[in-house]
């Protein structure tokens, strides 16, 4: 569902992310981990297509977010870390023009919007202004805008920071039954128990390149360790 | 602990220019040299205009007399409204809704000293364009009437403590109005300002234009003539303007009391002000900065935490999605809407004034070809602020929320097409509306009316062009206002980009207008100007589309 060749993203004489490759297949929720500055936004925003990679290729179900962006980005749903979205639409109205953008029928919009509110019962917040909402809430509609479209690829950037406890469990649960559904889930996050809870196969990024990934059991096995949680692995792998 | 004082935080503003002018490098220098190039080409334009003018009137009374003293004070007032309300709208946004204000907010500062700074930064901000408009006026008045070195005194004692005058009103006002507002619903608040924007306008064109303005420029003799005047409100004792023109009269009529009770007043009447203002500052800084924390000024009602409203649907297709998107955020924005509501308070003003000008068939066709071509230049001039406010700074301000347009299935350049076919729709709309008014107040005949819309559609459109596309090139999403957008180096070059280009259209229709009110014959005289200032429309146009077009592809986030 997702490839990446020998992506590079440099900023000036920075190197974000170096030549790094990864691919997440159907049914996987990859989860990829690392230091602050070690590259996991830029490259979650490089497939989103916020940022241009300065080397390689990014494919999205085959399509290549730089030569066909549309076609790649219709197959994407992106929930960024920074849950801004205009202040003076309502949650709804959102939803409605993320819906419009992928040529959901209005009916359809609403269909969609209606169980996803239902998920995480804000139904009675949709008519208020995204400017009013908390952080929570702003978070809670990036994430049913990102999924209003049935997209093949989820895209999230620390995706329960700003949510309860209640809604970090169901986004959790959301997240794993996407997968099962035959979707694909790359996050980025520095919330370790809840990597270890939902992602099939991790990656730890490290100065922007992966420095392992695999599944858990991979992970012990390159850590050396028989046993231990994701947290433990983490420092060991990254010393 | 150091007693920190308004230079302290002041200083973080200078600090900030001087990380500017450390990362300088010769493109940079290149771009700010070629803007104060162009700056200077404006003020010359505006000393040249203005120098023509007041040498015609000193002609037509052989000396310094009451048309040119009171064309300078007219001038001088005008500027002065101008600076005032626009300095409104700067101070709203310094003084609350700046970002580094929820900072400051928290440190151990007292609200005055805060305000303080806030209140000196805002006024440095927004005053330089009064050197740039106001100074080549004045200066002009001194080269026409020779009047010495006396004069350029009298202008340079009176310059900062008219500044700050206008500087404290505006701010007392700020403040008055975050007061008083700063609980009401937007409903109530905008409905007021429906009432109070047209009363305001037409008591401020009434001091400007008290009587018809045939009276004063009509044959009579000089001594009639200076009768109506000395019935004018423009002597009226409380205006900073008269006290400048009366201080400028006593120079050149030798009245030395006179000249030093008006330079007493200049300063005294900012002095009191200033204490009015630290004053209130002490007393509503506080309250109007924790309401603009709340998210809006304008607050709803505590318990009314998310308010309610009709959601609307979009479009079918990606482009009237965005088209809808744009009306929606705009339309709501009371930012945007003050904005707007400024602009609304200039044009009445200056139609309550039209209204007082003596109609098309009544005076000179030298005079009449002046009135024309300055009321172009006016409709070019409004048309060039819609743009730079509104359309320069829209793609920045989708800052924050731009991953949204950024991460879905569009192009960007559907983008752009949505925000060029609504703020040129806006553009137009208004052109028309001020052609079609300025023409029936002045008694236009239709050639002379439809060159007018024509040239303030194309002028429209070209100056959104412009502005657009300096937006899509430079943008900043790290700008939460498109005051301060607007105001930045690519914004004030779009509009001194848009100035030169309609000053210098409006001078060449002026030279054909002249010609053709004489001879009464279309083609070629204002019929050429249509044809090519068409054409320079349309290829100016397409030429900064495709520059904007491949900018806002390659813009990352």
């Amino acid at each position: 569902m997702l490839k990446l060749n020998n992506v590079t993203k440099k900023f000036g004489s920075l190197t974000a992310v170096s030549g790094l490759s990864l691919e997440v297949k159907r049914s996987e929720i990859f989860g990829l981990i690392g230091p602050n500055g070690s590259g996991k936004t830029t490259t979650i925003k490089m497939i989103a297509g916020l940022l241009a990679p300065s080397k390689g290729e990014i494919l999205v179900d085959g399509a290549s977010i730089a030569e066909s962006p549309q076609d790649a980005k219709s197959k994407i749903g992106y929930i960024p870390d920074d849950p801004n979205v205009w202040e003076k639409l309502t949650g709804e109205e959102f939803l409605n023009f993320v819906g419009a953008i992928f040529a959901l029928q209005a009916k359809e919009i609403a269909r969609r919007a209606k169980e996803l509110l239902a998920i995480y019962q804000i139904e009675n917040l949709a008519g208020g202004y995204f400017g009013d909402y908390s952080r929570g809430t702003k978070q809670k509609f990036t994430i049913i805008a990102a999924l209003i479209h049935q997209p093949k690829l989820l895209l999230i950037d620390e995706p329960m920071v700003g949510l309860d406890p209640q809604s970090a469990k169901t986004t959790g649960k959301l997240l794993v039954e996407f997968a099962k559904g035959g979707g694909a889930v790359l996050l980025a996050t520095h919330t370790l128990p809840i990597a270890q809870k939902i992602c099939t196969h991790l990656g730890i990024l490290d100065g922007g390149k992966l420095k392992v990934s695999g599944n858990l059991a991979t992970l012990r096995k390159k850590a050396k360790l028989q046993e231990g949680e994701l947290e433990e692995l983490y420092f060991r792998l990254l010393k | 602990m150091r007693k920190v004082d308004f230079l302290t935080l002041w200083n973080s503003d200078l600090q900030t220019l001087k990380h500017a002018l450390r990362k300088a490098n010769a493109v940079r220098f290149l771009v700010v040299t070629a803007f104060f190039i162009l700056l200077a080409f404006v003020a010359l334009a505006i000393f040249a205009f203005s120098k023509a003018s007041f040498n015609f009137l000193i002609r037509e009374e052989s000396e310094v007399g009451v048309l040119s003293l009171f064309t300078l004070g007219v001038a001088f007032l005008l500027l002065s409204g101008i600076f005032l309300v626009s300095n409104l709208l700067y101070f709203f946004t310094v003084i609350f809704k700046d970002q580094k204000n929820r900072l400051l907010a928290t440190l151990p500062i007292s609200a005055q000293t805060f305000f303080v700074s806030r209140f000196v930064n805002a006024t440095i901000l927004s005053s330089w364009p009064i050197f740039v408009l106001g100074l080549p006026v004045l200066l002009a008045f001194g080269q026409a009437s020779k009047a010495g070195i006396g004069f350029y005194l009298i202008f340079f004692v009176s310059l900062l403590p008219l500044v700050l005058l206008f500087s404290s009103i505006s701010a007392i006002i700020t403040l008055l109005v975050a007061r008083i507002f700063g609980n009401l619903t937007f409903k109530v608040t905008f409905l007021s300002l429906l009432v109070l924007i047209p009363t305001a306008s037409f008591l401020f064109a009434k001091i400007i234009f008290p009587t018809n303005l045939g009276q004063i420029f009509s044959n009579g003799s000089l001594s009639a003539r200076l009768a109506t005047l000395e019935k004018l409100a423009i002597f009226w004792p409380v205006l900073p303007s008269t006290w400048f023109v009366r201080a400028v009269g006593g120079w050149f009529f030798n009245q030395p009391v006179q000249l030093i009770f008006n330079l007493f007043l200049i300063w005294l009447v900012p002095a009191v002000f200033l204490v009015i203002l630290l004053y209130l500052a002490e007393k509503y800084y506080l309250f109007g900065l924790q309401k603009s924390f709340e998210g809006r000024l304008i607050a709803g009602s505590p318990d009314q935490k998310v308010r309610v409203t009709k959601s609307q649907t979009f479009g079918k297709d990606p482009l009237s999605a965005l088209f809808k998107k744009e009306i929606l955020t705009f339309g709501r924005d009371a930012g945007q809407l003050g904005y707007l509501g400024f602009l609304f308070f200039l044009t009445l003003v200056y139609f309550f004034a039209l209204a007082r000008v003596p109609t098309f068939e009544n005076i000179s066709s030298t005079l009449l070809s002046v009135l024309v071509a300055a009321n172009f230049l006016f409709i070019g001039y409004i048309l060039i602020v819609i743009a730079v406010r509104f359309a320069f700074p829209s793609v920045s301000l989708e800052g924050k929320s731009a991953w949204v347009v950024w991460s879905l299935p569009v192009r960007l350049t559907t983008l752009l097409w949505a925000k060029f076919f609504f703020f040129v729709l806006l553009v137009v709309l208004a052109a028309g509306i001020l052609a079609n008014l300025s023409a029936a107040l002045l008694g236009f005949d239709w050639p002379t009316f439809l060159t007018t819309l024509l040239l303030a559609i194309f002028a429209g459109i070209l100056s959104t062009t412009i502005a657009l596309t300096f937006g899509a090139i430079w943008p900043d999403f790290t700008q939460k206002s498109g005051e301060q957008a607007s105001t930045s180096l690519p914004g004030l070059l779009a509009t001194v980009i848009s100035l030169l280009i309609i000053s210098l259209f409006t001078f060449w229709f002026w030279q054909q207008l002249k010609i053709y009110l004489v001879d009464g014959i279309f083609w070629p005289t204002l019929g050429v100007v249509l044809v090519v200032f068409g054409t320079v429309t349309v290829f100016l146009t397409v030429t900064l589309w495709l520059f904007a077009q491949k900018a806002i592809k390659n813009v990352s986030l």
